[in-house]
C-alpha cells in the first residue's frame, strides 16, 4: 500500500512538472525570450546593385573605350583581385555606358558589390587605352540609378 | 585627402575622384603640400639628408632595421613610418609596436604592398598606431579613388567605420600632427 502511494504520487509529481515545463515553454517560445538567429537576408544577398561610374581616360583615347571594353576589363579586374569565384558570386556587368560623359552603369548583388567597387582600380587599361574606373555612387535600382545620371 | 603622390600632374585628377588635397612626393616643388620619403638603415645618414630639407617639408621615414625605426621614432621630424613590401617585418615585434604607440606616430602603408601585409596591418591599426593607407602614384591608373580604398580594406578584414576612419579622418590628423 505505501508502495503504491508513493507511486501515484511520483505520477502525479511527473505530470505536474511536465505540465509546468511545457507552460514555460510556450511562455518563452510565444514571448521570444529565446533569440534564435534567423536568416532573413538571405534572399537580399541575392537583390542588384547598381553601382555608377566614370571612366578617367586620356582625351586622345576616347574612341577606344566602349562598353564591351569596359565590360572585359571590370571582369578582369574583379578575377585578378578575388578569382574566378567572387567573378561568379558579384557577376559584375556594365549594363550602360554613355561615350559622351564617359559614364555609365555596372549591375552587381549585394553580396559582391564591394568586392566589384575594390577591384576597379585594378581594371588599368582598356583596349590599350589607360583608364581610371571611379565609383560615384551605388544604388539598389536601375531607376535611381539613371536618375543619378541624368537619364 | 591623398597623402602621397608623385606627379603634379595628378592633382585636376585628385579632385575627380574624390580627394581635396594630396601631398607631393617632390621636394623643390612649389605645391602647398610636399614631402619626402627617406628610406634609410644608417641614422646619421638619415640625419644629416632630413636636415637639409625645409621646415615645411613633411618627413617620412623608411627605417629597413630595428635600430633606423628606434632612431626613426625618436625624431621630432619624422611625421611617419613607411611601411612597404622591403620592411613590413619591423612590426612583427611587440617592443617595436609599442614604441609606435608611445611616441604617437603614424604608420604609412602603400596601397602596393601585397594583399598579405596590407591584411597583417589592419589588425595592428586597431590597437597599436593610426594608419594612413598612400597610393604613391606616379601615374593616374595608379591612382585609388578614396570609395576603392574603402572597400578594398573591407574585404580585408576592416570594419567599414575603421576603414572609413583611416582613408578619411587620418590623413588630416597627419597634417595636424605636422603642424603642431
Amino acid at each position: 500500500m505505501i508502495i503504491q502511494v508513493s507511486y501515484y504520487s511520483m505520477l502525479a509529481l511527473d505530470i505536474v512538472i511536465i505540465g509546468w515545463l511545457a507552460v514555460l515553454t510556450y511562455v518563452t517560445l510565444r514571448k521570444n525570450y529565446i533569440f534564435a538567429k534567423k536568416v532573413k537576408n538571405k534572399r537580399n544577398l541575392k537583390s542588384k546593385r547598381y553601382i555608377i561610374f566614370e571612366l578617367l581616360v586620356d582625351e586622345k583615347d576616347r574612341d577606344k573605350v566602349d562598353q564591351n571594353s569596359i565590360n572585359a576589363a571590370v571582369k578582369g579586374a574583379v578575377k585578378e583581385l578575388l578569382g574566378k569565384m567572387w567573378l561568379e558570386i558579384s557577376d559584375p556587368k556594365v549594363i550602360f555606358f554613355d561615350k559622351r560623359s564617359l559614364k555609365g552603369i555596372i549591375s552587381t548583388n549585394r553580396a559582391g558589390y564591394k568586392a566589384v567597387i575594390a577591384s576597379l582600380p585594378f581594371a588599368k587599361e582598356i583596349n590599350g587605352a589607360k583608364a581610371l574606373i571611379v565609383t560615384i555612387r551605388t544604388t539598389g535600382s536601375f531607376k535611381r540609378a539613371k536618375k543619378i545620371m541624368n537619364m | 585627402m591623398e597623402t602621397c603622390i608623385k606627379n603634379p600632374a595628378l592633382f585636376p585628377i585628385l579632385k575627380k575622384i574624390g580627394y581635396s588635397e594630396g601631398i607631393l612626393e617632390e621636394v623643390n616643388s612649389q605645391s602647398r603640400w610636399r614631402r619626402v620619403t627617406i628610406p634609410f638603415s644608417d641614422p646619421e645618414g638619415f640625419r644629416r639628408r632630413a636636415s637639409s630639407f625645409e621646415k615645411n617639408v613633411l618627413v617620412f621615414a623608411k627605417p629597413l632595421n630595428r635600430q633606423a625605426l628606434r632612431y626613426a621614432l625618436s625624431q621630432e621630424r619624422v611625421i611617419a613610418i613607411t611601411i612597404d613590401n622591403d620592411n613590413w617585418m619591423l612590426l612583427t615585434r611587440r617592443a617595436s609596436l609599442n614604441m609606435i604607440r608611445q611616441q604617437g606616430k603614424l604608420v604609412e602603408v602603400y596601397m602596393s604592398a601585397s594583399s598579405g601585409i596590407i591584411f597583417k596591418v589592419i589588425p595592428l591599426a586597431y590597437k597599436w598606431f593610426n594608419v594612413v593607407f598612400s597610393s604613391c602614384a606616379s601615374d593616374m591608373t595608379q591612382l585609388w579613388p578614396p570609395l576603392s580604398k574603402v572597400n578594398y580594406l573591407v574585404i580585408h578584414g576592416a570594419d567599414e567605420e575603421e576603414a572609413i576612419r583611416w582613408v578619411y579622418d587620418n590623413p588630416s590628423k597627419l597634417l595636424l600632427y605636422a603642424s603642431s
